[in-house]
């Protein structure tokens, strides 16, 4: 799944949450739903001819009191794969549900965090819908629910911000424990992954630029304790997933009712280390960079109408390059309900072959 | 396929009933039944500030203002900062007549340098204010007429009333306001004299109900003046002639004995029709004996347009801003401003009507919401409240970063990490080789 980085989620929060003396992140009810939907179609001389997805998202905020809020996260969603000689493969159900608390700790600097992923999705697979998975989880396609299910897991984080300077600086950090499951269903059922422990830091700051400006930084670095898996002497193995670095930017000027924004991100992955139950150790291929940028146009009709045009490019150093066009609107039903509509459309190349990819979504939001 | 439609259908069908069911934008009525549930729930939590806010958005709603005000006030002194209950104290301000505290809240909200659009809407809003307080001042005036009839008004203030039109072509009838515009704003140079706003004396006349005839009527051009204050009053008419011509005759009234201090006359091609008003109006000046200077002589030679058609759009602008119909006075001050670009006032009322259409009744809930959600100019700057949420959200993955996202307009998508099993696997990607051929586990696992 994808983390909604927002800029300007004080429009939202922060307005209301400092002058109503409560400092729960979230102090209002929040439900957004809707429809997403991906394709990617591929040219001849690769083995998938398309992958593409829908899910209903469904997410609830619920605040707790004046220093705490609960959050909901589950999809419901449909997966599929085809290849070139003509066989398909798909999965479709409800992913996995994350339960999410959060505690502002003191005034309004800290917020203490702690998540649970409940294993509602399905978390066993054939090894043909075991294709699906893979072409769901890759992070050059980013396809909105990339990861359809697991095991329980829980996340323990803690988050703090501070102003120096014009800068509001954020600094996180987060553990998060994932206990074992069996990942296939026929030929592999006996195979039992035990993910290892992963550790996240974050630090960003944001400010106000030329008093219509905001930039905003980040860097994110993550990294993973040793997976086992283990089904008998000959499935037995280590898998070291190697660290990962995520640096963001995001720039947006606003004059009059018109927001342009520069937004951009660059994943890098260090390579991996494998282990087989024999004991010999290789480096796994899984080392990958990828960097997206985007640029919009926001305008606003009306007061709850925006329209934002966008170009974007994403670059693969594996050998893929994406090109996109499309726009979102964001619109408001009442001062309740608002939502975003958005189409888009990537055409690219990966490893010299074309790939079309198609992105339409609606999502709705009630908030009380 | 289909799957697709039909869930797509059921959330549209969702979001049109929540609209419905929520009384839709731009309005927060509810049934006596829904008004009388929500006091119930007051009366449960009598400081909610929610509870209040939605209770007095309804009573605004119902014109029972003194009740939404004391909601409000019970909002504001929980949420000094509450921009929405601000918006809505400065509606109900307006609902009870109450002009002055009305523009202080808008100007407050002003002062806080909201963004472009927000501007815009507050300053329609205050235009759409100034217009209510001139009926309202003009009903006043009307009450206490016996009382200021008796009060000499200032004889250097001039009031101009729009000027009546007797011909037979009622494409030419919007001219009637166009005329006492110019006319106004020729006056309005000459440092000596002072000059009733034509919307005061327009507001003055709708509430007097006055027929055609009476604009004509020294008897009522001095009853006027008494009224707003103007010792002088410029009455006139206007009517074709043969040979396509047009023939302007004005008289400048005494409010005092509604004698007839000064009168003037022009007659010419329509197409000068500007060199016969600024004719006319050097003509009433003369006569009065008011002084000019070189200056004010110039300034009132020039025109605001040499586009006689541009000119009766102006006017029918003006004649539709009378009528409170905005969006149409909006678009005739537009293609105006469009046939010519030089026409200052007629860009400038374009702007403002468009504003007072944005901002007008029935908008009220949409204003609120562009106040509540508008941030001190560009970019809302959140303070450490941004990068607290943006740093728990990239740690602590939660779709309630989408839920902020919906409103907002800077987004970054940043992967997490995804099946893990997939990544030891390394079939993630879009070559998308199948996966029993690629990776440590699925060898392995497929071994016999």
């Amino acid at each position: 799944m994808r983390i909604r980085l927002t800029l300007g989620v004080v429009l939202t929060l922060a307005a209301p949450l400092w002058s109503q003396g409560t400092t729960a992140l979230y102090s209002r009810w929040n439900t957004l739903s809707g429809f997403e939907f991906q394709r990617y179609g591929f040219a001849q001389g690769l083995v998938v001819k398309s992958a593409s997805q829908w899910s209903l998202p469904l997410v609830v905020v619920a605040p707790l009191g004046r220093r705490m809020s609960l959050d909901l996260t589950t999809h419901f969603a449909h997966s599929a794969i085809t290849d070139s000689a003509g066989g398909s493969a798909d999965f479709t159900g409800l992913t996995d549900t994350q339960l999410r608390l959060l505690y502002t700790v003191g005034r309004d600097r800290a917020v203490a965090s702690l998540s649970v992923n409940l294993p509602t999705g399905k978390r066993s697979f054939t090894t043909t819908q075991f294709g699906v998975s893979s072409a769901v989880s890759s992070n050059f396609l980013s396809f909105p629910v990339s990861n359809l299910g697991t095991s329980f897991g829980i996340t323990g984080g803690l988050a703090y911000a501070v102003p120096a300077g014009g800068w509001n600086v954020g600094l996180a950090g987060s553990v998060r424990y994932q206990s074992s499951y069996k990942p296939l269903s026929d030929s592999g059922a006996t195979l039992s992954y035990d993910p290892g422990i992963e550790s996240r830091l974050r630090i960003g700051a944001d400010r106000v630029v030329a008093q219509r400006g905001r930039l905003l930084l980040g860097f994110t670095y993550s990294s993973f304790s040793t997976d086992q898996f283990s089904g008998g002497a000959l499935v037995s193995g280590t898998f070291d997933p190697g660290s990962r670095l995520i640096g963001d930017f995001g720039y947006a000027y606003t004059w009059g009712r018109t927001t342009l924004t520069l937004g951009a991100w660059d994943f890098y992955r260090l390579a991996g280390r494998s282990g087989t139950g024999t004991g010999a150790i290789g480096t796994a291929g899984n080392n990958e960079n990828i960097f997206n940028t985007e640029l919009r146009l926001a305008r606003q009709l009306s007061p709850r109408v925006v329209v934002e045009p966008l170009v974007g490019y994403r670059y693969w150093n594996l050998g893929g390059h994406l090109y996109s066009v499309g726009v979102n609107g964001r619109f408001g039903l009442s001062d309740s309900f608002s939502g975003i509509a958005s189409a888009r459309i990537s055409p690219g190349s990966v490893d010299g072959t074309g790939v079309t990819g198609l992105g339409l979504s609606l999502l709705l939001r009630y908030q009380r | 396929m289909t799957s697709w439609v039909r869930a797509l259908g059921a959330v549209l069908a969702c979001a049109a009933a929540a609209a419905c069911a929520s009384g839709g934008a731009g309005t927060a009525s509810l049934s006596p039944e829904g008004l009388t549930a929500l006091e119930a729930q007051r009366a449960q939590h009598p400081t909610d500030p929610d509870l209040n806010l939605r209770l007095a958005k309804a009573y605004h709603a119902a014109n029972r203002f003194a009740d939404a005000r004391a909601a409000l006030a019970t909002v504001l002194l929980q949420q000094p900062g509450n921009r929405v209950a601000q918006a809505y104290l400065g509606f109900t301000y307006e609902g009870l007549e109450q002009f002055d505290s009305a523009r202080t809240i808008y100007g407050m909200l002003l002062a806080g340098r909201p963004s472009g659009e927000v501007s815009r809407l507050l300053n329609g809003r205050l235009a759409l204010l100034a217009r209510k307080e001139l009926h309202a001042n003009a009903r006043a005036a009307l009450a206490r007429e016996s009382e200021l009839s008796r009060t000499p008004p200032d004889p250097s203030t001039v009031a101009v009333f729009p000027f009546r039109y007797t011909g037979q072509d009622s494409s030419l009838r919007p001219l009637e306001r166009g005329l006492a515009a110019l006319v106004v704003s020729d006056l309005s140079h000459v440092r000596s004299l002072r000059l009733v706003e034509r919307e005061r004396l327009q507001a003055l006349l709708d509430e007097m109900q006055l027929s055609t005839s009476g604009r004509v009527d020294p008897a009522t051009g001095a009853r006027s003046g008494h009224l707003v204050g103007a010792g002088q009053v410029v009455q006139g008419q206007f009517q074709e002639v043969p040979t396509a011509g047009v023939r302007l005759d004005a008289a400048m009234v005494r409010a005092v004995d509604a004698g007839v201090a000064a009168t003037g006359s022009g007659r010419d091609q329509l197409n000068l029709l500007f060199d016969v008003e600024k004719s006319v109006v050097f003509q009433l000046l003369g006569k009065m004996g008011v002084p000019l200077t070189p200056a004010e002589s110039l300034a009132i030679s020039e025109r605001p347009t040499r586009d006689l058609q541009a000119f009766l759009l102006y006017s029918r602008g003006l004649e539709q801003e009378d009528r409170g119909d905005f969006g149409a006075a909006s678009a005739s001050f537009r293609a105006a401003a469009q046939r010519d670009p030089s026409f200052q006032a007629a860009a400038q009322q374009a702007q403002s009507s468009d504003a007072a259409q944005s901002a007008g009744v029935g908008s009220e809930s949409n204003l609120a919401a562009a106040i509540g959600g508008s941030g001190p100019g560009g970019p809302p700057a959140g303070g450490t409240a941004d990068a607290l949420t943006l740093a728990i959200n990239s740690t602590v993955p939660s779709g309630a970063a989408i839920v902020s996202g919906t409103q907002t307009t800077t987004e970054l998508n940043l992967p997490v990490r995804n099946d893990p099993v997939c990544e030891a696997a390394g079939c993630g990607g879009p070559t998308l080789p199948p996966p029993l051929s690629v990776g440590t586990i699925i060898i392995i696992i497929n071994r016999p």
